[in-house]
């Protein structure tokens, strides 16, 4: 089959490789009608990520159709149309059995890699570094699924591809970092990104009844989607002296009730803090560009929660002391997608949720390299590059 | 289905760790400190072999690492006996790992599933292939293309009903070894504590406290994935894998 591969930094390529195959008892093969670019994508194609390997296949957000069924697999069929969560979930251990799915203890085949970084190891995830598992990725023809029951959810007739694509991942990321913010009538929430997360994260924080929602970003067209897709406010960060001053002005000198960071360990900022971030970031001094997530620690109200989407590595100059002194309470997870994207396809199913949008550009997989560049680059107001192999 | 055997005979534990009578061919020829860097580097490789995987590069970290160590391990080189080279003193000191792991099942059924003679060839198979178990007695092998072959045989000497089973290799076993797996509830909903505890006695002799620190990484890593490997088969019937599907090359 055809696949985009891993081989370096800012090295991908569209190669021929194996066709997967049923292994354990549980594992069904998709046929991939639909797979999209994920920002924490470009943490290992720019290099700040291990445990990559020359030749991997990536990719984690994904839709398809079932071609082949293993043989103790129950609800799924041949032929199902299923959308599928980018963490690898058994569903039978006590974290899966406590909704908390991305801590599944049964499906990284690697944990002694992940073991020494995290002290215990987590789910797997395809096609992202082998120390979340080795997993092929979902940019390819076709993709093994383990644990198939648990794992991929029937999408409802009269939804297209690009309707539901965005639950394998970005949606259920964000609505999990809304529902962290536990919201209550009159809450005001700040979301730093208007990605695929950022927006995700916003849309559900209106669904779960939030008064006002802030989005934070630089780039026009995504601003614009915010306020246009979400019925956000937004801040352009690049064109106010401080998010934090801001913030502060909109809500009546309080702060929000929730921050969300929903950018990760590439941030984008300005002045002196950016640069000393970049600098370190470039000699490999430090994991990450940390300035969103310590704008978003200031701008919180005292008491509020501060939610991380983002992904990071061992940041410096993180400010625990301040979120000490406020009483902040910190909500972070990788996606529970389990947990979540049931009611995502009920949002969908009544209208009051479709994603589509994100789907800005759309390639053959043939032209994932490109696909990639243009994401990365955010050229021509790119959010997520689809691929249809 | 259950196959629990008859216990054994209890071997005395002494007696099954009493060194065994050499034979002229592995007579210790290497130095101390020298055996200590060959089971270290030999634990090094071993350890990059199990993370690589069964890939061409992990199987060859695997056959150096392994053959490195049972250099350390026995303090004979094939390459010096040809040489008549032997300078060898003689330390005490015996590694050993113990680890521990929560699985969501009650003890009388993991105690069950550990005894089925299935099991243990499927969490031990990144160690050494179980070539025969009937139920009490154990006979494993590890073979190293062209380097060496090493089988030896174990026995179940004390067992309690579903809480603890405990093994010891035989005397002619060339890597001595003795462990147990004990079972305890786990407060709450969460199962059972299972416990793998394992003891190696280098043969001739023993490498000191830093040798068998150096050591404790290999058990410690054969332990982990072995109680991983229990783990997953008995909460979901399956042990992850990526046989057949990796993600790279």
């Amino acid at each position: 089959m055809r696949a985009l591969c891993w081989n370096g930094v800012n090295d991908l390529r569209v190669e021929t490789v194996p066709d997967p195959d049923i292994v354990n008892p549980h594992d069904v093969i998709l046929r991939v009608t639909m797979s999209t670019t994920c920002g924490s994508d470009l943490h290992f194609i720019d290099g700040y990520i291990p445990t990559m390997r020359a030749g991997d296949v990536i990719g984690h957000e994904f839709m398809g159709a079932v071609v082949d069924v293993g043989r103790e697999v129950k609800s799924v069929k041949k032929d199902d149309r299923v959308v599928v969560p980018s963490f690898i979930c058994c569903g039978t251990c006590w974290y899966c059995q406590h909704d908390l799915w991305s801590l599944c203890d049964n499906t990284n085949p690697k944990s002694e890699m992940q073991e020494p970084l995290l002290g215990y190891p987590t789910a797997g995830i395809y096609g992202y570094t082998h120390a979340f598992g080795g997993y092929a990725g979902a940019h390819a023809q076709y993709v093994r699924v383990p644990f198939a029951d648990t794992d991929c959810f029937k999408v409802p007739e009269g939804l297209a591809d690009e309707q539901v694509l965005f639950f394998s991942d970005a949606g259920p990321t964000g609505y999990m970092g809304a529902e962290f913010c536990n919201i209550h009538r009159g809450d005001t929430v700040a979301v730093w990104g208007c990605g695929g997360v950022g927006l995700m994260a916003q849309k559900s924080a209106y669904l779960m009844g939030a008064e006002r929602v802030i989005g934070i970003d630089r780039f026009p067209e995504r601003l614009a989607l915010a306020r246009e897709k979400v019925g956000a406010e937004t801040i352009d960060y690049t064109a106010v002296d401080s998010v934090p001053e801001a913030l502060r002005e909109m809500t009546g000198g309080r702060g929000p009730d929730a921050c969300i960071d929903a950018v990760g360990m590439e941030a984008h900022g300005t002045g002196i803090a950016h640069a000393y971030d970049r600098v370190k970031q470039s000699l490999y001094m430090e994991t990450d560009r940390g300035q969103a997530l310590r704008e978003a620690i200031l701008a919180c109200r005292k008491g509020g929660t501060l939610v991380i989407l983002g992904v990071y590595g061992m940041m410096d100059k993180f400010p625990v002391g301040v979120i000490m002194n406020k009483g902040l309470t910190v909500r972070t997870a990788q996606q529970h997608g389990q947990k979540y994207v049931p009611r995502l396809l009920e949002h969908a199913a009544r209208g009051e949720l479709d994603p589509s949008y994100l789907a800005t550009h759309r390639f053959s997989l043939e032209d994932a390299p490109r696909g990639y560049r243009m994401f990365k680059e955010k050229q021509d107001g790119c959010v997520r590059a689809v691929f249809v192999p | 289905m259950s196959t629990i055997a008859e216990p054994l005979q209890p071997v005395p534990r002494n007696r099954s760790l009493s060194r065994r009578p050499r034979r002229q061919s592995n007579d210790i020829n290497v130095g101390d400190t020298e055996r200590l860097g060959s089971v270290a580097a030999g634990a090094a490789l071993l350890g990059l072999a199990l993370i690589r995987g069964r890939s061409l590069t992990g199987i060859g970290m695997a056959l150096l690492g392994g053959d490195l160590i049972y250099r350390g391990f026995t303090g004979h080189c094939a390459v010096y006996e040809a040489m008549g080279v032997d300078r060898a003193p003689l330390e005490d000191g015996v590694p050993e790992v113990s680890r521990s792991i929560t699985i969501g099942k009650p003890p009388d059924e993991l105690y069950r599933a550990w005894r089925n003679p299935d099991t243990l060839a499927k969490v031990m198979s990144h160690v050494a292939d179980l070539v025969e178990n009937d139920g009490g007695r154990q006979r494993w092998r590890l073979v190293v293309p062209g380097l060496s072959r090493l089988e030896w045989e174990s026995r179940i000497i004390e067992e309690r009903d579903g809480s603890l089973v405990r093994w010891a290799s035989t005397p002619a076993s060339p890597i001595r070894n003795e462990g147990s797996v004990e079972f305890r509830p786990a407060p709450g909903d969460r199962g059972t504590e299972v416990k793998l505890h394992i003891r190696f006695d280098p043969p001739g002799g023993s490498l000191g406290r830093a040798a068998a620190r150096a050591l404790a990484m290999l058990p410690k890593m054969a332990a982990e994935k072995a109680l991983r490997g229990f783990k997953s088969l008995v909460e979901t019937g399956e042990i992850p894998t990526l046989k057949h599907n990796p993600a790279a090359r």
